[in-house]
């Protein structure tokens, strides 16, 4: 499965992020939720994790830093009731490293190879189902998911892109 | 662990072939391993060091060859 | 001569299920019915050699991500044994807890994810969602109660930090037991729901009656970290002799382990441990269970899911109560111990084997350990409950096929599949891929 989605180049230093997505980081702290997925012992899959950490110091965001276990949240989103939920995971889409797309929910693998996790259209669907918002998840494109701690390179920059443009959103 | 029987299926097939071609032993062994494969090429040599045990595969050395496709591939062999 | 051969396979796209079922029915003649696993071996036993013992709960718990914990604690169990250590009272207090903890939250997934879509007449849990959302928020809902309360007690629910050999590195303090308090009242209340829709299920009729092997002790408590080995065919023996009952052998078709005690084959698991120790349970789990009809001794396997439910609320229970009485009676901090690799020798070790024998969710898990005179490990044996259960799956089969030969193909491929599933084997999680293969039918 390879999705084929317009690259627009914003400017030099946000190559890897498009104007949809742009749209997407841009935040009400009011009404939107931040969700970050992944395992921090797994190299890039971490990506969640560490935008987590980088966005957690602000008041009034609301944040859930979901790591390895995003089923265990439901109950928490359910309760917050966002208008819109933004679910920051890595993704492997073949693209390039540290690459961002929107992943539509039906391109979600339902099952993987190796984890015993629930899948995350599942997790989005129990939530969907019970209040009404919209859910987008934003995909970036890991180097590595070998065991251990860092992002690679590619990674990190976009992962403090992403930062540093939900943290401007906010700011107007 | 779900790469297990990946790697056994792998195992097993060259164990086969090794009787087709008449071979008692497996010097090398080449494979093409792409990217998110989520197999550990670590545990792969693992599992041929200790299940190879009295096998053809006993001393066979595993050459990895980088892809760009999610595959693993079992390329060739060379045998004595 | 050397030569080199070209095969060029690709084997990711081969990936199949881990489990394949072969019938072969000749002539309305039932020839041969068996159960394949394709689950390879992980070789932890070789790893754990020349380890210390103080590192192996970690090294085991990564055998399985749901029971991370039971593992854990029959590592230490072995261990300690092998040494000699006599954990306190309170540290087997504190791991009988996790243990329960453990144990409820895989029967809650086991029953809602796995079996409760077979009954509810859909493929797999997903379709759920949107028929019966409720129903998959709860068993979230209280998965997520399990793991929060493994937080807090070891640190982290899947691999468990801060319990080791010779007790714990961290004790809860007063806040974090009322809030464990909590977090399991709050599954109080979505218990009574789950025991409506346990008792509602409707499950194949079916009867084998077979040797049920689990811990049983001479306590009023209903065994599942501490005892013998026992079976309602009368077996007792001490657990270090757990190779009797265990005794392997290896069938060509399975990469895992079989084992037989008394008869032919013998059943490990919530069945098993409620057909030998129903007295013991709580009451409130005893009044279930005998509102859904289930008594000593039940004979249809399916039913293993129904017992589930009734240890469910067994765990629950006894949980409350474990975590009160340290409300009530304080812990004592003061044993809290980090013991590292034990490099301060803080732990007196000596040479030995020891055998550590807990009751985890899919039955009697056994580690074994023969360790040096600094700890090092020097022999390692692990049998699982799955490896046990195998050869009654397969006579269970063999009954079963018969009995239903009239019924249409994907009738039976179903109700075969439910039966690997009502085991609970650890490929239950793929085991709706299995693959039933029929042979002359």
């Amino acid at each position: 499965m390879i999705l084929v989605f317009p690259v627009q180049h914003i400017f030099l230093m946000l190559n890897t992020l498009t104007a949809d997505i742009l749209e997407l980081l841009k935040i009400n702290p009011d009404s939107d939720l931040i969700v970050a997925v992944g395992n921090s012992f797994r190299t890039d899959d971490g990506v969640g994790p560490y935008i987590a950490q980088g966005l957690e110091q602000i008041k009034g965001l609301k944040l859930i830093n979901a790591g390895y276990n995003p089923e265990n949240i439901i109950e928490d989103v359910i309760k917050l009731a966002p208008q819109k939920i933004l679910i920051i995971d890595a993704a492997d889409f073949r693209g390039n490293f540290g690459q961002a797309r929107i992943i539509p929910e039906d391109k979600i693998p339902q099952t993987t190879l190796s984890t015993h996790a629930i899948p995350l259209n599942v997790i989005s669907g129990v939530i969907s189902q019970s209040i009404k918002t919209a859910i987008y998840f934003i995909g970036i494109q890991p180097e590595s998911v070998c065991l251990g701690e860092g992002l690679s390179a590619e990674v990190k920059k976009t992962a403090d892109q992403i930062i540093e443009i939900i943290k401007k959103s906010l700011l107007k | 662990m779900h790469e297990m029987h990946v790697i056994k299926n792998l195992f097993q097939d060259l164990l086969k072939l090794a009787d087709e071609n008449n071979t008692r032993k497996i010097t090398n062994v080449y494979l093409k391993m792409g990217l998110f494969t989520e197999i550990n090429p670590e545990i792969l040599t693992y599992f041929f060091k200790e299940q190879g045990k009295g096998t053809p595969l006993e001393s066979a050395k595993l050459h990895f060859a980088d892809s760009d496709m999610r595959e693993l591939k079992l390329v060739s062999f060379d045998c004595e | 001569m050397s030569k080199n051969v070209k095969v060029n396979v690709e084997y990711l796209t081969r990936v199949e299920g881990h489990g394949n079922i072969v019938v072969n029915v000749k002539n309305g003649k039932l020839e041969e019915c068996r159960l394949d696993i394709v689950e390879s071996p992980r070789f932890f036993e070789g790893m754990l050699r020349g380890r210390s013992i103080f590192e192996a709960q970690h090294i085991t718990s990564r055998i399985c991500g749901i029971c991370a914990c039971g593992h854990t604690l029959a590592s230490i169990q072995a261990a300690e044994d092998a040494i000699g250590f006599q954990p306190t009272e309170q540290t087997i207090k504190l791991r009988k807890l996790l243990l329960h903890l453990e144990n409820l939250d895989s029967h809650i997934l086991h029953i809602y994810l796995l079996v409760a879509p077979d009954l509810l007449g859909v493929k797999s849990f997903v379709p759920l969602i949107h028929t019966h959302n409720d129903v998959v928020r709860r068993a979230l809902r209280m998965k997520k109660a399990c793991n929060d309360v493994c937080d807090i007690l070891v640190g982290r629910h899947v691999h468990p930090i801060s319990a080791i050999v010779g007790g714990f590195t961290k004790l809860p303090k007063e806040k974090e037991l009322d809030a464990m308090l909590e977090i399991l009242e709050s599954i109080q209340v979505d218990m009574a729901p789950t025991i409506e829709l346990g008792a509602s299920l409707k499950f194949p009729e079916f009867q084998r009656e077979t040797e049920y092997v689990g811990l049983v002790n001479d306590t009023d408590e209903y065994p599942l970290l501490q005892g013998d080995i026992g079976s309602t065919d009368g077996l007792r023996m001490d657990k270090h002799d757990y190779k009797k009952i265990t005794n392997e052998f290896i069938v060509p078709h399975s990469s895992a382990k079989h084992t037989k005690a008394s008869r032919d084959s013998y059943m490990v698991g919530a069945l098993a441990r409620v057909n030998l120790n129903f007295e013991k349970l709580h009451p409130k789990a005893k009044k279930v269970a005998n509102a859904i009809g289930l008594k000593p001794i039940t004979a249809n396997p399916f039913l293993n899911t129904a017992a589930q439910l009734i240890e469910c609320i067994h765990s629950l229970e006894d949980s409350i109560k474990i975590l009160k009485e340290f409300k009530n009676e304080g812990i004592d901090y003061a044993q809290a111990i980090t013991v590292g690799l034990n490099e301060n020798g803080q732990i007196p070790v000596k040479a030995g084997k020891g055998v550590g024998a807990v009751e985890v969710p899919r039955g009697i898990l056994f580690h074994e350990y023969e360790v040096d005179n600094k700890g090092k490990i020097i022999n390692a044996n692990c049998i699982i409950p799955t490896g046990q259960n195998l050869n009654n799956i397969e006579y269970d089969m063999k009954k079963l096929v018969p009995e239903v030969l009239d019924k249409k193909q994907d009738e039976i491929t179903l109700l075969m599949e439910m039966l690997v599933r009502a085991y609970d084997p650890c490929i239950s999680c793929s085991a709706h891929f299995l693959d039933v293969k029929y042979i002359d039918c």
